[in-house]
């Protein structure tokens, strides 16, 4: 089997392992570049930062190292199995190296950044949706989803309370047998006093 | 292209492999065609008590130790399924069948009128009614806890308030304690790019697409990943089945109440709270070396939701020697369910507490 790299004709009794060579190679040159983009991210990122980027050099090299496999030499009987290890090995390494880059403070930064444009969008579309819903409602004489929310809570805490009277009267319960077995204690004593002490 | 000079051995394997391919592919058209979905939580259970949305079951065993088993989940982010997810392959059914008297705290899924619930109340409120419930319906005078994820440090900071409680035994299986370890999740919700309050004013409680979201970005290879190995054991009925009830339970996440969000991200993950003795629940400090029952903590070398060095944090604050730590391969869902968690984890935690239960 013989195929092209940078470096000249490759031929091997192991393909699949020169195969794996060649692709951790570019891997690793893929892996550095894209951490220096992410790394770069770290300063303010720019307005409309876009998160497909993350997926890019993913998805291109897993597309250049299949093209390089599927035009190279003859199929193997353990073709399949091979393909699982490499494909496990691809993921794994992603996912690691994907991993250090989300633990980076450029990383945090960016979606914290993300989110809080996304808030301030939200924030007053949301409001503007629920005037205009709970007017429609009111319109069609129906209960808001404020209102409905606001008796079910009403449900919750009345829950609450029942609950709360419950502990009071399982106290009162313990207090009354404590009170009860003290006033037998004190029964039997009075009556053992009145018969005075038995005779030896 | 296949080489003419190929042997025989070499052409049957290459046909046996499009033969399984063939079954592959045959498989998943079945799979699409009829999606069934699997029954999960089968195993028979009563419900003991219930307030609110939360519900304390009771499941139905020998029960021939003496000492009944509190489970306390994580709340919001998934449903409890998953400690009891097909027979055979089912945490609960596990200590059912080694005698415990098991109950496990199902918090329910909350809905809008419930924002204004806390991490507080949780603790100070329901779970001493909830402790009390399991010693009055298995007419005990002692209990041990296990608490899962989230459900260990609320768990722990419960036994801490109430030194007086009786527990035989704590166990902390893939909780997260100190959160200064405590991985992506600490990193992305620091309060320098996470403001908590914003995000609770103006969602209220955090939609399960969120929480989604979440997890996903914890681990974003892991539905290639998923994929790939479904694919791969396409032809393998008890991996499909395995997969069909995991996937049914992966899919099915749960909001957060509001203020429970609020107080869970600001008192543990922002500050930190908890382990340095500065958490305040129900107007009293929490301090884990109140916690003076045997405690045995259980972490995943490769649990990024809750790191290993995060869980183990625990023993570094208790109030007893006897403590032992556990750091299992895999993640944090592998010491709950799969056969790992069959083979090296819930013995381990059974034996723990068989020997405590006496």
């Amino acid at each position: 089997m013989a195929w092209h790299t940078e470096d000249g004709i490759m031929t091997s009794a192991n393909p699949t392992q020169e195969m794996f060579d060649l692709w951790r190679k570019s891997l690793e040159e893929g892996t550095q570049a894209w951490l220096k983009a992410m790394g770069q991210a770290a300063a303010p990122p720019p307005p409309g930062f876009d998160f497909t980027q993350f997926w890019r050099p993913l998805l291109t090299q897993g597309m250049e190292i299949w093209q390089n496999a599927a035009t190279q030499g003859k199929v193997s009987p353990d073709f399949m199995q091979q393909w699982k290890s490499f494909m496990d090995q691809w993921i794994e390494t992603w996912s690691r190296v994907m991993g250090q880059a989300m633990a980076t403070e450029g990383f945090a930064q960016a979606l914290g950044r993300y989110l809080d444009q996304w808030l301030t969008v939200q924030g007053p579309l949301k409001k503007g949706l629920e005037q205009y819903n709970d007017a429609a409602l009111r319109t069609l004489g129906l209960p808001s989803r404020g209102q409905v929310v606001s008796l079910a809570s009403q449900v919750v805490a009345l829950e609450e309370r029942i609950e709360k009277v419950e502990d009071r009267l399982d106290e009162l319960k313990g207090l009354l047998k404590e009170t009860l077995r003290a006033v037998q204690e004190h029964e039997t004593a009075a009556q053992r006093r009145a018969t005075g002490p038995e005779p030896v | 292209m296949l080489d003419p000079t190929a042997s025989a051995e070499t052409l049957k394997a290459i046909s046996d492999e499009w033969l399984r391919n063939l079954r592959r592919t045959a498989k998943a058209v079945e799979l699409m065609a009829h999606p069934a979905e699997p029954q999960i939580g089968l195993s028979p259970k009563t419900l003991v008590y219930r307030r609110n949305k939360a519900r304390l079951y009771r499941y139905d065993g020998r029960r021939t130790r003496r000492v009944p088993v509190l489970f306390v989940p994580n709340l919001g982010i998934s449903r409890p399924a998953i400690f009891d997810l097909q027979p055979g392959a089912s945490f609960v059914e596990f200590m059912c069948g080694q005698g415990f008297d098991f109950f496990l705290l199902d918090w329910g899924v909350y809905g809008e009128e419930d924002n204004g619930l806390t991490v507080d109340e949780c603790v100070t409120r329901l779970l001493p009614r909830v402790a009390r419930q399991v010693l009055e319906t298995a007419g005990t005078s002692e209990l041990a806890v296990i608490g899962y994820c989230m459900g260990a440090p609320l768990s722990a900071a419960f036994v801490a308030l109430h030194p007086d409680l009786p527990v035989r035994g704590f166990v902390n299986m893939a909780g997260p304690f100190d959160f200064s370890k405590a991985g992506l999740f600490a990193r992305w919700l620091d309060k320098r790019f996470y403001d908590v309050d914003r995000v609770v004013d103006t969602v209220g409680a955090i939609p399960a697409d969120w929480v989604r979201l979440g997890f996903k970005l914890l681990r974003p290879t892991m539905d290639v990943s998923t994929a790939l190995n479904l694919w791969w054991n396409l032809d393998n009925d008890k991996y499909v089945e395995g997969y069909k009830a995991l996937n049914r339970w992966a899919n099915e996440y749960v909001p957060f109440p509001a203020e429970f969000f609020r107080q869970w991200v600001k008192d543990f993950y922002q500050e930190n709270r908890l382990i340095r003795g500065e958490l305040r629940l129900g107007g009293r400090r929490v301090d884990l070396g109140r916690l003076r029952c045997p405690v045995f903590a259980v972490a995943g070398a490769e649990d990024y939701i809750a790191p290993a060095p995060c869980v183990r944090a625990l023993l570094d604050y208790v109030g007893t020697e006897d403590k032992t730590y556990l750091e299992l391969p895999g993640g944090h869902i592998s010491l709950i369910a799969g056969r790992a968690a069959f083979r090296h984890c819930w013995p381990r935690v059974a034996e723990w507490l068989a020997e405590r239960s006496t």
